[in-house]
């Protein structure tokens, strides 16, 4: 995994960087490691050299082709580490800088400079297509182009391109190998519920999907004293999981006939609040018909770019609202700091849900994570 | 001033060169296999043409509309030029609104990576055509 430095080829072009990352070259294979040139941070970019970088489901969905990644390409959205160089124009980040490394977005268009960076007119190019908008790619094998550019880092491997926009400089003092997923997962969660709800100290909510994403969600609403907060989903492990993380009851869909009812039982007439992290359309459903009039649920689940669901318009009549959210409609430069101040009060207890793994083990870390037997794989580096 | 003069310029280089994927032998399949129909319509100049991305052949049809394809885009001319010359990037261009579509897009999308390899066969058909108007 050792770097080298820059340098000039026999062609005297100029060689970049070398690293090792998890390669992607078709759809549902397993990542390979191997050793790819990166290119040399050009204006407004840094070189990170990682620390530790989460697993996410958005990561899982793109290596099962639900997304239009050109490949081979690297993955890996939620990186954490060092900058080890930076590109022309950089001054607000130097090297040494500890970050974590979110969403890109380019910081000038309406909703960028609106507070709203998770719905950049150029989001998609930006984060789905793994090259830079010139079409340029970070990283290669040989003559080959390797897609190195997912959601503006390609972060499971040792070393990724980042920019100035989505890496996100973070106290020093932190475990800086676990601080990645503060980036997508948490953040979408917690984002929903602070930015996008605006939950505040005796609303209720109920939470759909107890992985990493629900979890944040669920934090959060512990954290500005929501109650009550119910936590749903078919895994034991994962509701005494939400209990411990400050959930006041839990539904196991396999143990009741009725959702819906145990939901009056728990909380007439409904909820102010409801989250869906799962996307199923009988569980955006449910999430809907959970709520109080009038209510506001989020779904932020992704089971593919076209998910129709049916809804009960004459439900919704009622000032009832279902709003979809990326990235917890969240600025990073903003939020990850905010996330990490109610980390250091006791209040969003992340480090709780990680689990680490060798960066070697990828794929065993990515078969935990679809097994569930882990919430939040977060792969380490040497 | 636009690139393209009349629509059959249109048909004869972008018709043709979903023609060379469609002969393609690496190309050609894989976008077989996508299974979509794709009908873009073109401004400066007006014209349209119908992509069918299905088994055993990709079928290129100049002029042809078909409202019940799955995914519909619409572009000047120019935009389909620069695209195929590999200066155009179709993600940018769809979110600016450059590029106006309906349907599932990303059907499309995942079939850019494709086309690189088309790029270079393409300027090498429209080289002619750029001499001629550099005179």
């Amino acid at each position: 995994m050792a770097i080298t430095e820059p340098g000039t080829d026999r062609t005297g072009k100029h060689a970049g960087w070398t690293a090792t990352a998890a390669i992607l070259e078709e759809v549902d294979a397993p990542l390979q490691l191997r050793e790819v040139a990166i290119d040399a941070p050009r204006e407004n970019e840094v070189l990170v050299r990682m620390s530790g970088v989460g697993i996410c489901h958005t990561d899982v969905s793109a290596a099962h082709g639900l997304i239009p990644l050109p490949l081979p390409a690297v993955l890996g959205h939620e990186g954490a580490g060092v900058v080890e160089a930076v590109g022309p124009g950089v001054d607000s980040l130097a090297v040494g800088d500890p970050v974590a490394l979110s969403f890109d977005h380019c910081r000038e268009c309406s909703q960028c400079s609106g507070g709203h960076p998770a719905y950049c007119e150029l989001f998609a190019p930006l984060n789905y297509f793994g090259e830079r908008m010139d079409g340029s790619v970070t990283m290669r094998r040989g003559e080959e182009e390797v897609h190195g550019n997912w959601f503006g880092q390609s972060s499971f491997a040792t070393h990724a391109i980042a920019s100035i926009n989505n890496a996100v400089k973070v106290p020093a003092d932190l475990p800086i190998e676990l601080l990645g997923p503060l980036g997508c997962g948490f953040q979408t969660g917690a984002g929903s519920v602070l930015n996008v709800l605006g939950a505040k100290s005796g609303e209720g909510i109920i939470i759909f999907g107890m992985g990493a994403v629900g979890l944040g969600a669920l934090m959060a609403a512990s954290a500005v004293g929501c109650d009550p907060i119910i936590g749903v989903d078919l895994n034991p492990d994962r509701l005494a999981l939400a209990t411990e993380l400050g959930a006041t009851a839990t539904i196991n869909p396999k143990e009741t006939d009725d959702l819906l009812w145990r939901v009056q039982e728990l909380a007439a007439p409904g909820l102010h609040y409801s989250f869906d992290a799962v996307g199923a359309p009988p569980v955006i459903r449910q999430a809907l018909e959970s709520l109080r009039s009038p209510g506001h649920c989020v779904t932020v689940g992704f089971q593919g770019l076209e998910n129709e669901i049916i809804v009960d318009q004459g439900h919704l009549l009622l000032g009832r609202r279902l709003s979809g959210v990326v990235e917890g409609d969240a600025d990073p430069q903003t939020f990850i700091p905010r996330l990490i101040e109610l980390y250091r009060d006791g209040k969003f207890p992340f480090d709780r849900l990680v689990q680490k793994f060798p960066f070697e083990q990828i794929n065993e870390a990515i078969a935990a994570a679809s097994a569930g037997s882990v919430v939040k794989p977060v792969l380490v580096f040497d | 001033m636009a690139f393209f003069s009349s629509a059959d310029e249109v048909y004869e280089y972008v018709g043709g060169v979903f023609r060379l994927a469609a002969d393609h032998p690496d190309i050609g399949p894989k976008m077989a296999a996508a299974d979509v129909t794709l009908q873009i319509y073109y401004s400066d100049p007006d014209s349209k043409v119908t992509i069918h991305f299905t088994e055993p052949k990709l079928t290129v049809d100049d002029g042809g509309d078909d409202p019940g394809a799955d995914v519909k885009l619409f572009m000047p001319a120019d935009i389909a030029d620069k695209y195929w010359r590999g200066e155009y990037n179709l993600a940018v261009g769809l979110a600016k609104g450059q590029v106006k579509a309906k349907g599932p897009v990303n059907k499309i999308l995942k079939l850019v990576p494709l086309t690189k390899p088309l790029f270079p066969m393409y300027r090498e058909r429209v080289a002619d055509k750029d001499a001629a108007a550099a005179v």
